[in-house]
């Protein structure tokens, strides 16, 4: 040991004198870095830059005094554009309105602007407008911890955060497409001119553009034709989840991962399915969900199957402004990691019919307020139909409710008992649960002999395949002594875009179906084809077909 | 062995047997029982409920049938191998044979496959994995025990990554509880059909190692002494694994992954009867017939719930094992 010390120690030496050598040049190139930009932030001043930022406060109010290339006529308007309000800006609970003749009125600036769309590149076209600082300066200023909303006529949105709009962190390109070297600083501007001439009627009357050298393009994308207004708010905002965890959310949540299979449908009910950036491999199985939402298969899936697993890797690189998931579904270790890596994480409850309403209010509120009226029109479906049916089941005796087994018997042969939502929906049907009794909780493997000792009188059967597993049972000798056996009430659960039995929004429709099969005259008047249409035009704007109701309600995919 | 050492092997089966039939969630008293069952085979007026019989004859008797044929094979497999391989730390699913059938039934069950093309997917599995593991180890046309232990854990890791693997994609309503279920073993799917399939495989090959059993004996002193005395080892081998095979891969195929039975039964029944392959296969069939028998008795009756078989023989064997242990010093006898 002692005469292989020195080499140990050379290796070492050796090691440092890499790795000192590394950081060296790492030192180096992060020093050139940091001079080029400070050069680069030098030379916006001076006039050998191409980014020709001519302001003016201009004395007339009409004349433009840049001439582009092209030299198209004025377009003639019936109406004249400078009379109207053209653009509104929005701090807080002070607003104010511009027409052109005012934006024009303010220190406007002539720049360049290029778009590139894909692979498009549109320009350089020669701009005038209004500086976004400029704007928000004469509304009161923003600060870093604010954010901005844009609004365009049609209804369409952007987001743009402090530092997009002050030290124009966002992505250039060259005119040939690729990514452009930190160059000088775009600069946010709503336009009134192009080319010498007033936007046309696809992008004016003012639009938002990005204004950059005249060697550089910006994404599309985060141009706004027909932009209308522009709010300034916080640029977060907090939603308290079931855990009564504050947490800290982006003002606007454009992408939402949703860990949990079940409340991915919740979110799309309430319009936010295009938000979903990150789901679960097992909603990426569900047909019906496939069906009303075919992009949901092309997104990442980080969560599989098992509870509490997540591929962080996967996760991050969907960027997601929030993570939805059931309450306690990942360990303290892995909610760590979520906070580390700036992913706030909203959790839910799954347990009851009160759970349900929370998580889609939660869901809701992570949303936006868009999705707050959908939520209470979901709810007080939810609520009308339990109204409904248990205002005629609850007069019922017990002794008269029929016994009611609910199970899958798919290798497994299991039941759920007290204190689930499949014991709640039988109770508010008008049956009793056989297993309540003696099983607590969702799915617990239970005995053949059991099943016969409490010989219900029907059963539901909620496990894919659903019919193949009625069939089976119906001929099975085991379940022979059972009165639903005999009976032949034996039923497949209804699935759709999720198991209607289990967690789900379509536990609504759920209520509805098992009071009907338990008490066929007491609800003669419930046409569950009827509601099940409603349901999925109403809140998935998806109409039905009566093959497509007849899948549903056998527990199948959808009719090829 | 003595006679009474027989008569007891032979009657505690029967009588656990009969016991197990009327314990249970439903009461049916002992005479209804027997009323019952000779009900099949004599005129008797029925003055029984259609649950009472439908429990006796469709569920308790398909389900006690079954545990002690698999108990009675797992047991006699265990005790054969752990002879073959000199080691008493040997089981039945040494070369592989409960991760392969494991795989093949979780592949089944992804696919939705019904019950009996899960058996016979499980069962082919099974059969796979011992054969790969068999292959794997064939040196020279001799398979050396060490090569064959190793094999087997390379088999078993490789299947047993492939249902990790397939429990991440499978759904957590229908699919993965299915499958976990199914690891941990049970004999709740117990009908008549299956017994058709599994008992004759399982008597089949419990003929063919008690067979064998005296050459196992020479076989237990080594392979060299095996081969002075005229022993073909590398046939008797052969012979061995697949007789072992064809009862572990048709036990496993109908319960599920069922541990601890193979290892541990045959050490009690050394205990009773000594070393002498001839006495101790048959011994090692009786007890684990009745052990995995009570278990399974407690197993649908201690709770509502049908408690997966592999937990509760790992209650109770572990603890067993460990005292074994103490007990030899770790020895061999």
């Amino acid at each position: 040991m002692k005469n292989r010390l020195p080499g140990k120690i050379r290796w070492i030496a050796g090691l440092c004198s890499v790795f000192i050598a590394l950081s060296l040049i790492a030192a180096s190139c992060s020093a050139a870095v940091t001079s080029t930009s400070t050069t680069t932030t030098t030379t916006t001043t001076t006039p050998t830059s191409t980014l020709t930022t001519t302001t003016t406060t201009p004395t007339t109010t009409t004349t433009t005094t840049t001439t582009g290339p092209f030299t198209t006529p004025p377009p003639t308007t019936t109406t004249n554009p400078a009379a109207t309000t053209v653009l509104t800006v929005v701090n807080g609970n002070t607003s104010q309105n511009y027409t052109v003749e005012q934006l024009q009125a303010l220190e406007t600036t002539a720049a360049y602007g290029t778009t590139k769309s894909g692979t498009t590149i549109t320009g350089p076209n020669d701009y005038i407008g209004v500086k976004f600082t400029t704007l928000l300066k004469a509304s009161g200023g923003m600060t870093s911890s604010e954010a901005l909303t844009i609004t365009a006529q049609n209804g369409s949105t952007e987001d743009l955060s402090y530092a997009q709009i002050y030290q124009g962190t966002v992505n250039t390109y060259t005119l040939t497409g690729s990514t452009a070297a930190a160059g000088q600083q775009p600069l946010f501007m709503v336009i009134y001119s192009m080319n010498g001439n007033p936007l046309d009627a696809k992008t004016g009357p003012v639009e938002t553009g990005i204004m950059t050298e005249n060697d550089r393009a910006s994404d599309a994308s985060l141009w706004l034709p027909m932009t209308t207004q522009i709010t300034i708010h916080p640029a977060t905002r907090t939603v308290t989840d079931s855990t009564g965890a504050v947490v800290i959310i982006p003002w606007t949540v454009n992408r939402i991962a949703d860990a949990w299979h079940a409340n991915n449908e919740i979110v799309m009910l309430l319009g936010g399915g295009s938000k979903l950036v990150a789901t679960t491999t097992v909603v990426q199985g569900l047909p019906w969900f496939i069906k009303l939402d075919p992009a949901i298969t092309t997104i990442p899936a980080p969560f599989t199957s098992t509870a509490g697993q997540v591929n962080m890797e996967m996760l991050i690189a969907t960027n997601p402004d929030v993570l939805l998931c059931s309450a306690g579904s990942f360990t303290a270790a892995t909610m760590a990691q979520f906070a580390a890596a700036n992913i706030p994480v909203v959790q839910m409850p799954a347990a009851t019919f009160a759970d349900l309403q929370t998580t889609v209010n939660i869901t809701a509120q992570v949303i936006g307020p868009q999705a707050l009226p959908i939520a209470a029109n979901y709810i007080s479906y939810l609520n009308g139909n339990i109204q409904t049916v248990s205002s005629v089941t609850s007069a019922i005796p017990a002794a008269q409710r029929p016994t009611v087994l609910h199970t899958s018997q798919y290798v497994v042969l299991s039941t759920d008992g007290s204190g689930s939502l499949i014991d709640a929906w039988i109770n508010y049907a008008g049956g009793v649960d056989v297993a309540s009794a003696t099983v607590s909780g969702n799915q617990k493997a239970i005995t053949a002999e059991q099943i016969a000792a409490w010989n219900p009188s029907i059963i539901i059967v909620g496990t894919a395949p659903n019919a193949a597993n009625v069939q089976s049972i119906l001929s099975d000798p085991q379940w022979s002594s059972t009165t639903a056996v005999k009976n032949k009430a034996v039923y497949a659960n209804p699935t759709g875009v999720y198991l209607w039995d289990r967690y789900s929004a379509e536990e609504a429709l759920q209520i509805l179906w098992s009071a009907k099969l338990l008490w066929p005259t007491k609800f003669a008047n419930i046409d569950i084809v009827q509601e099940t249409k409603n349901f999925y035009s109403t809140f998935f704007h998806y109409q039905l077909t009566d093959a497509d109701v007849a899948a549903i309600l056998a527990g199948n995919g959808p009719p090829s | 062995m003595s006679k009474k050492k027989i008569i007891l092997l032979i009657a505690i089966p029967l009588i656990v047997f009969y016991v197990s039939l009327f314990v249970g969630r439903y009461s049916a008293d002992p005479w209804t029982v027997l009323r019952i069952l000779l009900s099949k085979v004599f005129p008797i007026t029925h003055n029984w409920s259609s649950t009472a019989e439908v429990i006796v004859i469709q569920i308790r008797l398909p389900r006690a049938i079954l545990a002690m044929f698999v108990g009675a094979g797992l047991s006699i497999s265990g005790a054969a191998y752990q002879g073959m391989f000199r080691n008493p730390l040997v089981s039945p699913d040494i070369l592989g044979v409960s991760a392969a059938a494991g795989f093949g039934a979780t592949l089944a069950i992804l696919l939705s496959a019904n019950i009996w093309e899960l058996q016979l997917v499980a069962f082919a599995f099974g059969v796979l994995g011992v054969t790969l593991t068999y292959f794997i180890a064939r040196i020279y046309k001799t398979t050396p025990t060490l090569m064959l232990v190793l094999a087997g854990v390379v088999v078993a890791a490789f299947f047993g990554a492939l249902v990790a693997g397939a429990k991440l994609i499978a759904d957590p309503v229908s699919k993965l509880p299915a499958i976990t279920y199914w690891l941990l073993g049970s004999f709740n799917r117990a009908t008549y059909k299956s017994l058709y399939t599994v008992v004759p495989i399982i008597i089949l090959g419990s003929i063919g190692l008690q067979l064998v059993s005296w050459r196992l004996n020479v076989l237990s002193m080594g392979d060299d002494e095996a081969r002075s005395m005229g022993v073909k080892t590398e046939s008797l081998k052969f012979f061995i694994i697949a007789c072992t095979t064809l009862i572990t891969a048709s036990a496993v195929s109908v319960s599920g992954i069922v541990g601890w039975v193979g290892l541990v039964i045959p050490h009690v029944g050394r205990m009773i009867v000594g070393p002498n392959h001839r006495w101790l296969l048959p011994t090692s069939m009786a007890l684990g017939a009745v052990f995995l028998l009570v278990v399974d008795d407690i197993a649908r009756t201690a709770t509502p719930l049908d408690i997966p078989i592999g937990i509760l023989t790992g209650l109770i064997g572990a603890p067993f094992f460990a005292y074994l242990l103490r007990r030899t010093k770790g020895g061999w006898k």
